[in-house]
């Protein structure tokens, strides 16, 4: 049975026709039948310029991921694997949140202010930010 | 996405029960900087997570 409801399809499709460079989703985790991977597959059917690749716990290293931060959603686009990502599934808001960041990526689309670009342009540290969300 | 140096990550608080353990989560969202150096809880404006980063790793 499909996770996305035909009405819910319509929508990321649409979303998903403005996509402009190829983008690449991938989903880090133990492998075996998962939601995650079924709803990955789900999305990747609604646009040409999407792809779905799954990697293994062997690979999380690779990505800069930790065992425990499993499963994890990546998106690749032009400029190379995007430092902003999922950790667990993408339920509730954050389903909305991946599909504008699917987009985004894909436009090489900042919405930040001209004031945090120049703040963040200016970073010698490394920043690491987790926004904890549930679904609901 | 704007710089190398910022790993941003949204976390399932409900998947990750030691992560959010940890960094005492009991509402959402939340968000943890540099591994609880720092939190803001809710939505903040982006010049209040902008000012919240500086607190933490200077301007």
């Amino acid at each position: 049975m499909a996770i996305l409801p035909t009405n819910v399809k319509q929508q990321v499709q649409e979303m998903f026709s403005e996509i402009d460079q190829p983008i690449k989703m991938i989903l880090v985790d133990e492998g075996g039948n998962s939601e995650l991977d079924q709803l990955m597959t789900e999305l990747d059917a609604l646009s040409d310029k999407l792809s779905y690749q799954r990697a293994g716990v062997a690979e999380a290293s690779r990505y800069g991921l930790d065992e425990e931060s499993l499963p994890s959603i990546l998106l690749e686009g032009p400029e190379g694997v995007s430092r902003a990502r999922f950790t667990g599934a993408p339920a509730g808001h954050e389903f909305g949140v991946l599909i504008q960041d699917i987009v985004d990526l894909s436009q090489g689309q900042i919405t930040l202010s001209d004031a945090t670009k120049r703040y963040l342009e200016s970073l010698t540290e490394d920043v690491h930010l987790q926004v904890f969300t549930t679904p609901t | 996405m704007y710089s190398p140096h910022v790993v941003a990550e949204m976390v399932d608080a409900n998947e990750f029960w030691d992560l959010t353990r940890k960094h005492n989560v009991h509402g959402v969202p939340k968000t943890v900087i540099n591994e609880g150096r720092h939190y803001l809880e809710g939505a903040v404006p982006e010049d209040h997570l902008v000012k919240a980063i500086q607190a933490v790793v200077g301007s």
